[in-house]
């Protein structure tokens, strides 16, 4: 017999994507002891869509970063898409990155006034449902580039340490000879 | 302008040296502004090189605040008292927790995107980018209290510069007196520039912070370094000036104008906030 009913697809999971991410902020306000927690932000697109930006902040000092954000169409939550920083790291330091290919015959070709092939665009970030908002979003906390962000936030000299003791908040001074 | 006795003052000197080691001219221009916290942008020697410099000749105290974004804006300060660390940064940003007074104020570190490599337009939507930042930095930090410097590499008069949705800097301190303009239903608080106030022949210094009449610089000088300040802390704002010496050593050229052959193509601003002593 066939199945119509559709796949990963509940009734009775409507939460918006802001009520997931009020559950991502308890979740790390109790796993960092609350050392940590997001601020999530509504903003507007350039486009006139709605975007909640999601900012760390390291508690003890105020210090904030920005992880990500995700965009919908007004008064329509789904489908969003989540838009992951740009990770600005040379390709050396990329676990994965497109290398375009070289160009051949077909290439020549299309540059002689032959167009440009159609193509599919994936985009990987996009979300239909609560439950794959929920799937991504644990993806994309998990970037390289968000803890690294994060793991920075925390690791820096709290502000405070820098009014308190003028010594801690000095930088070591380089050797000069030692630059290049 | 002059601090009246009864005054104190925080002084903040921004110069893009334009990736050259200007580090002698660094030094000597921190001496002679008494700046109490100094900018580089730009800036090709290490920030530890240039505050071994500074610690050497100028004054021990200087040390460089916590940070995360070191290699846009090495920043250096004098006295912990003013903090400078941190808060929040982005590509071209940098958001700084600064103590004037008793006034905590968020300065915000601008560097645009330049004009060769980036049409108007693009530089129009960075601008519009950047102008979230800031808003979103308001909410972050729970402050009105904004200062925004830097090289926007945007002239005041550039369009996104003062349109309600850019950075809504406006000419007057009087401008800004109703405090903010609604666009959409949407309000936009205003920001005072007062860079306005130096440009032409009518003033004693030069008429902007660049000098260039390629097509990139139809008017000759430009003022793309620049200093915004928000509405409701504007009382604090005493003055700034673009600076053409650094001590006994001239920043211009035999035509008054940036000496982009030894120094940089950019003059420093330098910004000063007084507020009476308690």
């Amino acid at each position: 017999m066939s199945n119509f009913w559709p796949t990963n697809f509940a009734l009775n999971d409507t939460e918006s994507p802001m009520e997931i991410l009020e559950t991502a902020r308890k979740q790390w306000e109790s796993e960092s002891g609350n050392n940590l927690t997001l601020v999530l932000e509504p903003a507007k697109s350039q486009g006139g869509y709605d975007m909640i930006i999601i900012h760390a902040r390291h508690v003890p000092s105020s210090r904030t970063t920005t992880l990500f954000s995700i965009t919908h169409r007004p008064n329509a939550p789904y489908p969003l898409t989540i838009n992951p920083k740009d990770d600005e790291l040379p390709l050396f330091l990329q676990r994965s990155y497109y290398e375009p290919g070289s160009a051949g015959f077909s290439n020549i070709k299309l540059a002689l006034g032959g167009g440009t092939p159609g193509h599919t665009v994936t985009n990987e970030w996009v979300c239909d449902t609560p439950g794959e908002f929920r799937d991504k979003l644990a993806t994309v906390f998990n970037l390289g580039m968000v803890k690294c962000e994060v793991l920075s936030l925390v690791a820096n000299r709290p502000p405070e340490q820098a009014s308190e003791n003028k010594i801690t908040a000095k930088k070591p001074v380089e050797d000069e000879k030692s630059d290049p | 302008m002059d601090i009246p006795d009864d005054f104190e003052k925080f002084c903040v000197v921004f110069w893009n040296v334009n990736n050259k080691d200007l580090t002698d001219s660094v030094c000597a221009l921190a001496s002679s502004t008494g700046t109490d916290a100094l900018v580089l942008n730009e800036n090709s020697v290490s920030s530890g090189r240039t505050l071994a410099a500074l610690q050497r000749e100028v004054s021990s105290d200087f040390y460089i605040p916590g940070t995360r974004s070191e290699e846009r804006f090495h920043c250096f300060c004098r006295s912990p008292r003013f903090d400078m660390s941190e808060l929040h940064s982005s590509r071209r940003t940098s958001m700084r927790k600064c103590e004037i007074g008793s006034v905590g104020v968020l300065l915000i570190l601008v560097h645009g995107l330049d004009i060769r490599n980036n049409d108007e337009q693009i530089r129009q939507q960075y601008v519009h980018l950047l102008a979230r930042d800031v808003s979103s930095a308001k909410k972050l930090h729970n402050t009105n209290n904004l200062v925004l410097l830097g090289d926007f590499n945007m002239n005041p008069y550039d369009r996104p510069m003062n349109l309600a949705a850019g950075f809504n800097a406006m000419m007057t301190r009087k401008c800004v007196t109703p405090g903010y303009r609604t666009f959409q239903d949407e309000r936009y608080d205003f920001y005072y520039n007062p860079m306005w106030g130096l440009f032409g022949d009518k003033n004693p210094g030069p008429a902007g912070t660049v000098y260039d009449i390629s097509n990139q610089g139809p008017y000759g000088w430009s003022m793309i370094d620049q200093v915004l300040i928000h509405h409701s802390i504007v009382g604090l704002f005493n003055d700034v000036a673009i600076v053409t010496e650094a001590g006994t050593v001239s920043l211009m050229d035999e035509n008054g104008r940036p000496d982009s052959k030894n120094r940089s193509d950019h003059f420093p601003i330098r910004v000063t906030f007084r507020w009476r002593k308690s």
